[in-house]
């Protein structure tokens, strides 16, 4: 039997679920399963694990704490394990976390790694990769001791082949050297209604003037079920997310009500929300282009009509 | 370990690549000696990671990796003009363009305005029927048989609400020197430079054969270009046929002229500092440097400073080779280097002379939050303040 270590990678104490399409890639007869559980909750993966095949749950831990994903501590125990364990080959999602783990191993290890496979074949050692954005498909094969295999999310469907599991514990002498340290995770998605599927969306561009005057425009758009957008100024600014800018080069929306606050109606704005329904356009000046494309216009202060509008609303 | 040539084996999926690109019209690839001249003058160097020598080498070898860097180039054509053997660099990228969308691989705010392109005949997903929606309380001459210049628009002066702006002081301007020029309306496609920068031939193909039949329909002699872009599409590009002699010339031409001739004298002061930005497609692209330059300096009262990097060598906005449409995270923004050298000078206004110039520049002003140090305006929004004494 050979054994096959799957990195299993988890996020506030669940699994992401692109791991059980790995899973479905690499079991196969002649192939003992082991999943790397590093955030201490083993248990509690086990019976989704063995229903898609896993025979041993590793709840691995290292001399430093593994709760919080830690790259080095990660990669280090992961090798520890393989070594300990004699399993040769390593397989992972090929996610931001995975292609930050897996090289990592595969250096440690002076393993084949090749990432970003879209299947792969444990016996003879090949795997599917395309290229060129999809226009060939490369087959390659590796040699060496080591494999590491980074599948590409979503790639291969998973389908359950329940087995039973075992959860075993290995403790890896693992210390953090303290060569990286996590100072700040920022969440990329913004909170609330999804920009593009929202019904009513309200905006705001650099007339807001800071991150926390956008708090008027979540104040109302709690009321309306409305989710909040930005200029691209704005978000030069800091003001808001990347996320949710509205726009040629952020997301093109048509709500049924789009309501502009301090944003000029630059073309490029225009161009992500002009097939809006209703478009309302708040703006201290009048000569601003978005009153040239709106439905509804008010000129006037945006820190004193917002408010208002929240007021009346909630009425 | 295996050796290098087995590495290359690997790394080297598909050596087609080379020849499908020659193909598509980048024979000059052939020409490289990899001297590494293009990449020292290319402007992306100041701010990013960005290697045409390196590209061009991947290409020829079939290495995989040049893809997303292909869309950066601006065609501002600082290499083409360096370069020891006078190669075409940008139309290299152009035919890796054309085969990557033929891939369906094209960035997809890109993507938006080419179908915009083919649908309304402009890249601002606007109607066709609303082009000239601007001329309705401001009548603008109509081009007929015999006019002497067609003033062609282009798509970002007549529907970009900024921009719109700029169109309508070319108009006064024109009518004030009493020019004899007329404009199409609706009638008129986009010239296609970013359709052709942008690898989509057969949208370009589309949109300068519409405007070719224009011409010749109404037996066009003159052109009068507002943008540069068009202006170097029909000087350059379109393929007029033999003994259709049509004139094609940008406005400050014909503005420099009118002031040598006295005709238009611009007499109101303007107590500006200022400085001149080179549009790549006005200066590198078609010679002309001077012009502009001799309108700003008739204007009384001006100051003029020029910035580092002028003429031959002037520093991109980031506009060109469908620039416009990409977005570039903050930080690293061509508009925003040149913005800030604007700064250095001490001006307090930008004069240019290219709609996409004034996007981009406008935009990175906003994103520097510097709105209250500089602004942009257009060599017709400055003469216009002058011959009618008002504030810049
Ligand atoms: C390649 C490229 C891509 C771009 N992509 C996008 C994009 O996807 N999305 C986008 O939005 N932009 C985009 N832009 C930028 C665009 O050109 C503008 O710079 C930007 O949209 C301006 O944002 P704004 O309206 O918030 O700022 P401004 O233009 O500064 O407008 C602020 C407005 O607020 C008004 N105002 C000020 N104070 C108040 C107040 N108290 N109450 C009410 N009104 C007030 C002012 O009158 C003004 O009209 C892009 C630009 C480029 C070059
Ligand atoms: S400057 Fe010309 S010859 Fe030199 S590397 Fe660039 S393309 Fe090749
Ligand atoms: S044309 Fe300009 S942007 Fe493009 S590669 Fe050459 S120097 Fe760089």
């Amino acid at each position: 039997m050979e054994k096959v270590g799957v990195f299993i990678e988890t996020k506030d104490k669940e699994m992401k679920m692109s791991i059980l399409g790995v899973i479905t890639g690499v079991r196969g007869e002649g192939f003992e399963l082991y999943a790397f559980v590093l955030d201490g909750n083993a248990e509690s993966y086990k019976d989704s694990l063995q229903e898609y095949g896993i025979n041993k749950v590793v709840d691995l831990s290292a001399d430093s704490p593994t709760a919080e994903y830690d790259p080095e501590v990660y990669a280090k125990a992961i090798v520890d394990a393989c070594k300990g364990l004699d399993i040769k080959i390593i397989a992972g999602v090929n996610s931001a976390i995975g292609k930050d783990i897996l090289p990592r191993v595969a250096a440690e290890l002076n393993a084949a790694c090749i990432l970003d496979c879209v299947s792969v074949n444990l016996a003879e050692k090949t795997v599917v990769k395309s290229n060129y954005s999809g226009k060939t498909i490369a087959k390659v094969r590796l040699s060496g001791e080591y494999f590491v295999y980074g599948i590409r999310p979503n790639a291969i469907t998973a389908e359950p082949a329940p087995v039973t599991a075992e959860v075993i514990a290995h403790k890896a002498p693992v210390q953090d050297e303290g060569r990286l340290v996590i100072k700040e995770v920022k969440a990329g998605t913004s909170k609330g209604v999804d920009l593009t599927e929202a019904e009513i969306i309200i905006s705001g561009g650099r007339a807001m003037g800071s991150k926390d005057n956008y708090k008027i425009l979540f104040d109302c758009a709690e009321v309306l079920g409305a989710a909040v957008g930005a200029s691209r100024a704005s978000v030069d600014a800091d003001y808001a997310p990347q996320s949710i800018q509205v726009g040629q080069t952020g997301k093109t929306v048509s709500p049924n009500i789009y309501i502009a606050c301090g944003i000029s109606g630059a073309i490029q704005h225009l161009a992500g929300m002009k097939t809006s329904k209703v478009i309302v356009a708040i703006n201290k000046d009048p000569d601003a282009p978005i009153f040239t494309k709106c439905d509804y216009g008010i000129v006037g202060d945006l820190f004193k009509i917002v408010p208002e509008l929240t007021e009346a609303l909630k009425r | 370990m295996p050796t290098t040539s087995e590495l290359m084996k690997f790394a080297a999926p598909m050596l087609e690549m080379a020849q499908t690109v020659v193909e598509a019209k980048g024979e000059e690839l052939k020409l490289c000696y990899q001297c590494g001249t293009c990449t020292s003058v290319c402007p992306w160097g100041n701010l990013k990671d960005f290697n045409p020598r390196k590209l061009i080498e991947m290409i020829r070898l079939g290495f995989e990796g040049f893809e997303d860097d292909s869309w950066k180039c601006v065609n501002c054509k600082l290499c083409w003009d360096k370069c020891p053997n006078q190669i075409n660099i940008p139309q290299i990228f152009q035919s890796v363009r054309s085969i990557l969308l033929a891939w369906n691989a094209c960035p997809p705010e890109l993507n938006i305005a080419l179908t915009s392109l083919r649908d309304e005949g402009n890249p601002w997903q606007e109607s066709k029927e609303k082009r000239d929606e601007w001329t309705k309380d401001f009548p603008v001459p109509a081009y007929e048989q015999g006019t002497e210049y067609l003033l062609f628009s282009c798509c970002t002066n007549d529907y970009d609400p900024r921009n719109k702006k700029d169109i309508k002081a070319v108009v006064e301007i024109l009518n004030m020197a009493k020019v004899n020029y007329g404009y199409i309306g609706n009638k008129e496609v986009c010239c296609g430079d970013i359709a052709l920068s942008a690898g989509e031939n057969e949208g370009y193909g589309m949109l300068s054969n519409k405007n070719l039949e224009i011409f010749r329909e109404l037996a066009v002699k003159k052109i009068l270009t507002i943008s540069p872009h068009c202006l170097n599409a029909f000087k350059n590009r379109y393929e007029f046929n033999e003994g259709e002699e049509v004139q094609s010339s940008h406005l400050v031409q014909t503005y420099a002229k009118l002031i040598e001739d006295k005709v238009l004298e611009p007499k109101g002061e303007i107590k500006n500092k200022v400085t001149y930005h080179d549009p790549c497609y006005l200066g590198r692209h078609n010679d002309i440097y001077d012009e502009p330059r001799f309108i700003i300096n008739s204007i009384p009262g001006i100051e003029f400073v020029e910035m580092n990097n002028i003429r031959e060598n002037s520093f991109c906005c980031g506009g060109g080779g469908g620039g416009c449409w990409l977005e570039t995270v903050k930080g690293e923004r061509l508009g925003d280097l040149r913005v800030l050298e604007a700064v250095e000078t001490g001006a307090e206004v930008i004069i240019t002379a290219c709609p996409y110039c004034v996007q981009m520049l406008e935009a990175s002003i906003l994103g520097l939050g510097i709105d209250e140090k500089i602004k942009v305006r257009t060599v017709s929004e400055l003469l216009l303040s002058s011959l009618k004494n008002e504030e810049l």
